[in-house]
């Protein structure tokens, strides 16, 4: 019997599918862990990566060997989209609400426009 | 596609001005309310339901999409399953470390509304996400926070308001680095008879995170509903039937009992009818309701004084479906509220086939549940076992549920004016149709733009917070005032994300920060002579200065490295800078030169001061004799030393090493920088050490 090692990236432990014969292929993994975990989601699909190349495997019919350890995410069908455009928020000069003066001396706010923050330190 | 998303390589996480919001559930649904909230390197989570439609790991959110390890903090909004009932799970079965918080009154209820959850639930053990005792270890783990008390976790502050809703619901606004985020999780703007409104914050928002279950609805009146639901209830027992209404046992069924209590009280001619409130937990349950009396509205808790309203004249409580003798007319509120099992389902089972008998959804039911299905009203449905039966029953929908309106959410937004709207919790199509009318209220506004989204689980947006950067200066730098285009230096000093500018000396005043000097002390085995030591450190150090107050020997050399003539030894001292460490340096290694070289152990005269002339004017000569040749080159006359090219006379004046032409002569000044350039050379080169 062989098998493959499968771990939810969300989980903490490791959980097998069994098979016969040297390799599986991804549609028949992916229906084997739908199986065992009983999900039935129709809109819920499996995003299966190769736990030690991190190498996504997307093709249906391509073939994992034997003993091989896979993370599995659970995705909506259509998968994850990338970000879409980012929004600028502009903010104008606020008063730094957020810090405290940690002595009573006298201070002045002095407004520096840091691109290069780190040039100070 | 890679799930983790990698921070602008350029900039880290930190310093970034990128704010990501993404939905792993209830996005555009409702159900499994999940959301992660990324800004300045902080992850946040908010809420953590499950989908009461949906079975086993289906009915969870995408978590699988983050690193639960790298989630800071965790907010849960209310004890409602959709909000809280992947707790368990999260915090015992996934490696999430971070810190969680909800109120007082969520945490004792959402002990036992999950207890009960797991009790009713019909699947089998294999199936469940957690057990009771994963719920009761999670209890540790859950930390308090009381409504409007301000809490900093990881540099995020937050704190939280009354959301109305349900007992302890709150709405959490969180801090980051100046940014404001609201989110509402879900409320209400009207009172009820034991909550409160929901707050509008003091404090603007730049991002609002908002429920949008009823869309652009408008609910009927308060006293409308009640009225309606009190009449559809006599009409049933009327009619000889049973009424059903499957409540969960805390949260809005505890409205309903007042409310019922107070009709049964006005109408006389119904006291022989029994009202059952279905409840193993009813007594624990209650006893929640009347310890957390202080998050209910004035009305209540000027009542509970007088006479404790949830002490009820005219309600029983049902332990089990044993105790229930099913003879007559009665009502029955049972749990859970969706009927996906348990009691109210039985119950739902034993009288939908006959038509006297009624049925009411007080509360809004998700998709893919038995109460939202038969909303519908089909002919026939199945039963838990398989079986089909008829539905004859009667069926209302009197939604009691508490959430916000279209009028309501109107009246928030415009109070808040937040620049970005996110919707969640809503159902695809009455969020989109919200998004819409949002959009339309503000399209003519010049003054006010709002940005409203709507994602899909695990999209995310992205909103980029250009600012400022504020950096206060402190202490004995902030006693002049500055002008503008004066330069300022000193420390810059980052506390979470407040930037102080201080002068090093005034670090220990502010901060835990001291300036410190280092001092280093090197011993060097020597047995020779001093005085041969001190020679060769003059060929190096030009001036050597002897201490003469110390008992030992002491040099000083480079004004900063101390030599101590010991037995056997000489000990360098010197403050440690990078200056200081490299004469020290060179000094060590005459030292060992001199240690480890025989030959060097006879005494060198004292060096001349600078080079004679003589010899400097004869080094010259061989020189320019070397560079133009001999026809070129006129020394014989001590007074005129000359060099001729071309027809060109350069005169050198050696004690100067100037170089000058005959008056008036050439214009062309190669060869006079040419000759002067290397006279000054040469002289460089038999005088190498100025003063340092």
């Amino acid at each position: 019997m062989s098998c493959v090692h499968y771990k939810f990236s969300s989980k903490l432990d490791y959980n097998t599918v069994t098979f016969d014969g040297l390799h599986i292929t991804l549609a028949e993994l992916k229906r084997q862990i739908m199986g065992r975990e009983r999900l039935k989601a129709t809109d819920c699909d499996l995003q299966i990566t190769n736990a030690q190349t991190r190498e996504e495997y997307t093709d249906e019919e391509v073939h994992i060997p034997k003993h091989s350890s896979v993370i599995v995410r659970r995705t909506p069908i259509g998968g994850v989209k990338p970000a879409g455009r980012t929004f600028i928020v502009d903010r104008s000069d606020m008063a730094a609400g957020s810090s405290r003066p940690v002595c009573n001396k006298h201070s002045h706010f002095l407004t520096i426009s840091v691109l290069l923050l780190s040039s100070l330190l | 596609m890679a799930a983790k998303r990698k921070a602008d390589l350029s900039v880290p996480a930190e310093e970034s001005d990128q704010l990501l919001i993404r939905p792993l559930g209830a996005g555009q649904e409702v159900g499994r309310s999940c959301i992660i909230l990324e800004f300045k390197g902080r992850k946040i989570m908010l809420d953590c339901g499950i989908h009461p439609g949906l079975e086993g790991m289906d009915a969870l959110p995408y978590i699988d999409l983050i690193d639960p390890a790298e989630i800071d903090l965790l907010l849960i909004s209310h004890f409602h399953l959709d909000h809280c009932g992947a707790l368990p799970w999260f915090l015992q079965k996934t490696s999430f470390k971070g810190r969680t918080f909800m109120t007082h009154a969520t945490k004792a209820i959402y002990r036992w509304l999950l207890s009960d959850y797991v009790k009713v639930s019909n699947i089998s053990a294999d199936d469940m996400l957690y057990t009771e005792t994963d719920l009761e270890e999670s209890m540790d783990k859950i930390e308090t926070i009381n409504f409007h008390e301000v809490k900093e976790v990881a540099g995020i502050k937050f704190w939280c308001y009354h959301a109305g809703h349900v007992l302890g619901a709150a709405m959490f606004m969180i801090e980051i680095a100046g940014v404001k985020i609201l989110y509402t999780g879900d409320f209400s703007r009207q009172e009820d008879r034991h909550l409160m409104a929901a707050e509008i914050p003091s404090v603007k928002p730049d991002i609002l995170i908002t429920e949008s279950t009823y869309g652009t609805h408008i609910h009927e009146k308060r006293e409308e509903r009640e009225a309606r639901f009190c009449n559809t209830i006599h009409d049933i027992v009327n009619r000889e039937g049973r009424c059903l209404i499957p409540v969960f046992a805390l949260g809005r069924a505890q409205e309903l009992l007042l409310i019922l209590d107070e009709y049964w009280q006005n109408h006389p001619e119904l006291h022989d009818i029994p009202i059952y409130y279905a409840s193993s937990l009813a007594k624990k349950c209650m006893a929640v309701y009347q310890t957390y009396v202080n998050a209910m509205n004035d009305k209540i808790r000027k009542a509970i004084n007088v006479n404790n309203p949830f002490v009820f004249k005219h309600i029983s409580n049902l332990k089990s479906m044993d105790h229930f003798d099913d003879i007559g007319p009665s009502v029955v509120m049972a749990s859970p509220g969706m009927m996906q099992s348990g009691l109210s389902r039985e119950l739902f089972e034993s009288w939908c086939t006959d038509k006297r008998n009624g049925v009411i959804i007080a509360g809004y039911s998700v998709e893919g549940t038995l109460a939202k299905h038969i909303m519908s009203e089909p002919e026939e449905i199945t039963t838990m076992s398989g079986q089909k039966l008829q539905l004859k029953m009667s069926v209302d929908y009197i939604s009691f549920s508490a959430h916000t309106d279209y009028q309501q959410t109107s009246e928030f937004i415009r109070a808040l004016k937040p620049p970005h709207v996110i919707l969640v919790h809503g159902e695809q199509n009455e969020m989109a149709r919200l998004k819409a009318a949002l959009i339309r209220e503000y399209e003519d506004n010049d003054e006010v733009h709002i940005e409203v989204h709507n994602p899909r689980n695990t999209e995310a947006v992205t909103l980029n917070f250009r600012g400022e950067k504020l950096a206060k200066v402190m202490g004995s730098l902030a006693d002049k005032k500055c002008q503008q285009g004066q330069r300022v230096s000193g420390i810059l000093v980052k506390r979470n994300f407040s930037y102080h500018i201080l002068t090093p000396s005034d670090l220990s005043n502010y901060t835990d920060l001291a300036m410190s000097t280092v001092k280093q002390t090197q011993a060097i085995p020597f047995t020779g002579p001093i005085s041969l030591l001190a020679s060769h450190l003059r060929n190096l150090a030009g001036e050597v200065e002897e201490v003469e107050s110390a008992e030992k020997i002491t040099l000083r050399i480079f004004k900063n490295v101390t030599l101590v003539h010991e037995a056997g030894m000489v000990v360098l001292e010197w403050i440690a800078n990078p200056l200081n460490d490299m004469y020290a340096d060179a000094v060590t290694t005459v030292v060992l030169e001199v240690q480890s070289n025989p030959k060097a152990q006879k005494v060198m005269e004292h060096k001349k001061e600078g080079i004679e002339l003589d010899v400097f004017q004869q080094r010259l000569e061989i020189m320019l004799l070397d560079m133009f040749g001999e026809d070129c080159v006129d020394f014989k006359d001590n007074k005129n030393l000359t060099v001729t090219v071309d027809g060109n006379t350069a005169f050198i004046c050696p004690e100067t090493r100037t170089v000058q032409y005959e008056e008036g002569s050439a214009e062309d000044e190669t060869l006079r920088e040419m000759v002067e350039l290397a006279v000054q050379r040469l002289y460089d080169a038999l005088n190498p050490i100025q003063s340092m």
